[in-house]
């Protein structure tokens, strides 16, 4: 378990990025948080890490956004990190009450996707339906304004 | 010509037939199942439930928007009247939309009449033209639950054209009235019961920030004004506290200084669009244009800052999701609508891009 405290969006981000540094492959990602702690800026941070050009905007209201990662042009040897990776998801369960939604919008897709980052927000709400190895973050306000407390769980 | 316009983007079913004779719009029939009740309960939109009942309700819908046409018309209107068949084809929910889809799909495959896939959110902008003659270029304000858009609209040769000139960086406008009301346990949908809290408010209580206000560009964001909110129901925890106390005036105050937040917002970027590119009519569109300190302020404001620009808001039933404005929309488009493979049209829950 890692545990980071931002002092702002901007380090939110940065945090987003320095855990994103790890992944080789596809990661299913289950942000849990309540609303305003910080999960859609983190998740933008994960998208600029990936060279993502593209806004990221609240998925609240289409459940689920698809964004293209950019191959790189600096990584030609095999252990870049972008090398494989081709997708970030994000996901948003916020308005689901069942998890049966996201299956037909063709979540498994994705998760069984070896070139997704698939991020999901409200994952907790899907829990049952999503792979042993989802790795969940939470997101809790901290005792100043601005302060976030963010918690990585890796199984 | 007899246009039958469908549309299942989200939680609403809704059919509509509209006629035009020689340029001019007669509306025969408009019918909108709501099925925000059904939500309410669960605090939001549960798409699958959005999806089932779309299902159950898209024929009668249909049946009925007919039925109310040939009783308004002198002519009978059945189905074999229809000329063209508009049908939203995104943005939406991807279930909700395929309903509206499938069965325009169908339809015009039984009836041997042409398709016209719209986009919902020029829909929501044209509406303004079922009334009036509006002439272009136009600056258009959508306000909704997904979406907080500038889209510059200019005519050609080939129709109308749109051009996304500024959008929200992070949460909707309407998501963001939807999100502060669930933090101050208000209920669903939220966009009306803050405004109407608002009305007996005051909305310089609470200083609330104005997110991009001052950046030089047409870009909105409202996640920060929620969270701003958050703050604030943690610094004074009562609140949310019963009615009839105290606190009731603060929850009024504090609906009433969000909502000044969010309209400040938008008129200033609608302003500066217009100042830009000095557009002959402004067009507002979308659910949030319901919101009637939003009319009322921007109607005010860029009344008195561009007097030549045509100002044209929905009427209030054409605020909201409906089909006579995929009806409208897809007359616009009818000139130059390439010739549609209905085998392969299908929804497409992101498009955002174009709006043509």
């Amino acid at each position: 378990m890692q545990k980071y405290i931002s002092k702002s969006i901007t380090e939110t981000k940065k945090i987003a990025k320095k855990i994103a540094k790890n992944f080789k492959n596809g990661k299913i990602l289950g942000l849990v948080g309540n609303l305003g702690s910080g999960k859609t800026h983190f998740t933008k941070g994960l998208a600029e890490f990936y060279k993502i050009k593209k806004t990221i905007t609240s998925p609240t209201f289409v459940l689920l956004r698809h964004y293209s990662i950019p191959r790189d042009p600096s990584s030609r040897n095999t252990s870049g990190f972008r090398t494989g990776l081709k997708n970030l998801v994000h996901i948003d369960c916020y308005r689901l009450d069942k998890p049966n939604q996201l299956l037909e919008i063709g979540l498994e897709e994705y998760i069984n996707n070896p070139e997704s980052v698939v991020v999901i927000e409200w994952a907790e709400k899907i829990k049952n339906i999503l792979p042993k190895n989802t790795i969940y973050i939470n997101f809790k306000l901290g005792k100043k304004e601005n302060e976030r407390i963010i918690q990585v769980n890796i199984n | 010509m007899i246009i039958l316009g469908i549309e299942t983007s989200c939680d609403e079913t809704a059919a509509a037939v509209l006629e035009i004779k020689r340029g001019k719009f007669n509306l025969l029939a408009n019918v909108v199942s709501s099925q925000v009740k059904t939500h309410a309960k669960y605090g939001g939109i549960v798409p699958e439930i959005a999806a089932r009942m779309q299902m159950e309700m898209i024929m009668p819908i249909l049946n009925q928007a007919l039925k109310l046409a040939s009783s308004k018309s002198q002519n009978t209107i059945s189905k074999n009247s229809i000329d063209y068949i508009a049908v939203t084809q995104g943005p939406g929910l991807i279930t909700s939309l395929m309903v509206g889809v499938e069965t325009a799909k169908t339809l015009s495959y039984i009836l041997n009449k042409p398709l016209i896939p719209v986009n919902h959110l020029a829909a929501h902008l044209l509406v303004n033209c079922i009334n009036n003659k509006i002439k272009f270029p136009a600056v258009g304000l959508i306000v909704s639950g997904g979406h907080t858009i500038l889209v510059l609209i200019t005519s050609s040769k080939n129709g109308l054209k749109y051009k996304i000139i500024g959008e929200t960086q992070d949460d909707a406008v309407g998501e963001a009235f939807d999100k502060v009301a669930k933090i101050l346990n208000l209920g669903y949908p939220g966009g009306p019961i803050i405004s109407k809290l608002a009305i007996n408010g005051d909305k310089n209580k609470f200083n609330l920030p104005r997110p991009m206000i001052q950046q030089q560009n047409f870009n909105f964001s409202f996640s920060g004004l929620k969270t701003a909110v958050l703050y604030l129901t943690q610094k004074y925890k009562n609140i949310k506290t019963k009615k009839h106390s105290k606190s009731d005036y603060e929850l009024r105050n504090l609906c009433a200084s969000f909502q000044q937040a969010c309209i400040d917002v938008l008129i200033s970027k609608t302003l500066r669009a217009i100042k830009e590119f000095k557009p002959k009519s402004f067009l507002l569109g979308g659910g949030v244009a319901a919101n009637p300190e939003l009319r009322k302020q921007l109607q005010e404001k860029i009344k008195s800052k561009f007097t030549r620009v045509k100002i044209f808001m929905p009427e209030l039933k054409f605020t909201g999701d409906n089909a006579a404005m995929v009806a409208v929309a897809g007359y616009f488009k009818i000139n130059n609508n390439k010739k549609i493979n209905t085998k392969k049209f299908k929804a497409d829950p992101n498009i955002n891009n174009s709006l043509s």
